[in-house]
């Protein structure tokens, strides 16, 4: 073993950094440049969309490819999918929670108040998780975990407050104007996240953790979260893991999907209810150490930083 | 994410930039690139803080003749980049994959993982490459006395996660 704990962090970040080369960079931008800004600027669009509009080339193909996995779509023939098993049990599971997700109440909440999400994070020790993430992205949220407090800084304007002109752009915590349909949200999360599905452990695992980070950090319309288990129960690539538990000890059933370099995420959900517990990673290999999980607690609707609901 | 395009089109089909321009900005890439890169890959991961890095060089590139004249130009783009990778609340990865051997204690990248990010900055720029506390403030837009504070407690963190109690 080294002691030089330095050294071992230098090892460590060098192993695995990657630069980013010219290439790189213009792969992303000319693209956007000459393909993109002339409709943004008709448009009035932002930055925001600029970047993520960047990855039309790719998005139309990935908009295609799972076009051709929902149902009554008839061009289930195309031959990268053919090698991607459909799991019928994880769909059953999906569809299941996606109606139990249609029986949440609906509530539509003010600009001005907070999302408040309470998890139990961690694996072997846990802390408990609490955020208020603003529900219009304007206003300064907070997060308290392992008992510090730290300001989710909110986007006004343009800018960031108190981090000297900083643009950046709001990233609310409720998004009434996200589909409620799978392919609508397919189409959403394409233009709002530059997500690129493909057929590999990368894409879905792309797929599932922005999923997942919208079903965990935002208020979903009933409709809206069904849309989101039903685009998963629509992508070939996830598997049903009878038996699982969370980080609390509740168990349930579970949809998973591997990570790119070994391992596995499950989302687990309430075997009667199929509502959804929590999630659980476990890197494997190299990897075996890695393990992350939460729980979730709660998650409402509260009109300041630190109330309760 | 996936870059768009494959081969890229040539440099001078983007507006309002030259040679000239292109050559500072190359020079731009090769001096700061690395330095971004390190911080936000401390800050996200391996995978996600490159994406969120070429997503602020790209950034730049675009608004090359805006941003080339800014004063802290490598802070600039580090609040870019985070802002790209703000949205993902994700576990964050030090994955070096491969059958590669390593030297370095089998539990550091999971260890790492669980500092905050400010602890993960201070630590891995300033006793992982030997940034004073003033750069790391620059780049980062924290204060130099935040910064050592988030690398004591880092390191004490890190050492108790690990199992270590060496002064290294």
């Amino acid at each position: 073993m080294r002691t030089d704990l330095g050294d071992q962090i230098h090892e460590l970040m060098e192993r695995g950094l990657r630069l980013v080369s010219m290439a790189d960079i213009e792969n992303r931008s000319p693209a956007r440049v000459t393909a993109v800004r002339p409709a943004v600027a008709r448009l009035g669009l932002g930055r925001g969309r600029l970047i993520l509009a960047g990855a039309a080339g790719i998005a139309a193909c990935v908009a295609l490819a799972v076009t051709a996995l929902l149902p009554g779509s008839g061009s289930g023939s195309h031959t990268s999918q053919a090698r991607v098993h459909l799991d019928r049990t994880a769909a059953s599971v999906l569809h299941r929670a996606a109606l139990a997700a249609l029986r949440l109440p609906a509530r539509t909440p003010q600009p001005d108040q907070f999302v408040y999400v309470e998890w139990a994070n961690g694996v072997r020790t846990r802390q408990l998780y609490q955020a208020w993430l603003s529900v219009d992205g304007t206003r300064n949220g907070l997060i308290r975990s392992g008992g510090r407090s730290s300001v989710d800084p909110g986007c006004h304007h343009g800018h960031q407050a108190g981090q000297h002109g900083y643009s950046c752009v709001p990233a609310p915590a409720f998004l009434p104007g996200m589909p409620a349909t799978p392919r609508g949200v397919l189409r959403y999360l394409e233009k709002t996240y530059g997500l690129g599905l493909g057929t590999g452990k990368k894409g879905l695992d792309r797929l599932g953790t922005t999923v997942d980070g919208l079903l965990s950090f935002t208020y979903l319309l009933p409709r809206q979260r069904a849309a989101l288990y039903e685009l998963l129960a629509q992508t070939p690539g996830f598997t049903v893991v009878p038996h699982a538990a969370d980080v609390i000890g509740r168990q349930g059933i579970g949809v998973s999907w591997a990570l790119p370099r070994g391992g596995d995420i499950i989302i687990i959900f309430d075997r009667r209810t199929y509502a959804e517990l929590g999630l659980i990673a476990k890197g494997s290999g190299k990897d075996r150490n890695y393990e992350f999980g939460r729980a979730l607690l709660k998650i409402a609707i509260v009109s300041k930083t630190g109330q309760l609901p | 994410m996936q870059a768009a395009g494959g081969s890229g089109p040539v440099v001078s089909a983007v507006p309002g930039t030259a040679n000239d321009d292109r050559a500072a900005f190359e020079r731009f890439v090769k001096e700061t690139g690395p330095r971004l890169g390190r911080a936000l890959a401390a800050a996200y991961g391996f995978e996600d803080g490159r994406d969120a890095t070429a997503e602020a060089l790209a950034y730049a590139w675009e608004n090359w003749q805006k941003l080339r004249h800014i004063a802290n130009l490598p802070g600039y783009l580090f609040r870019v980049g985070q802002t790209h990778s703000r949205r993902r609340r994700q576990p964050v990865l030090f994955d070096i994959g491969g059958d590669a051997e390593y030297s370095f204690e089998p539990g550091l990248p999971k260890a790492l993982a669980a500092l905050s990010q400010r602890q993960r900055l201070a630590v891995v720029l300033v006793h992982g490459y030997g940034y004073t506390l003033r750069e790391v403030a620059e780049l980062t837009g924290i204060r130099p006395t935040t910064v050592q504070n988030h690398l004591s407690r880092g390191l004490l963190r890190l050492r108790s996660l690990l199992g270590v109690d060496d002064e290294n």
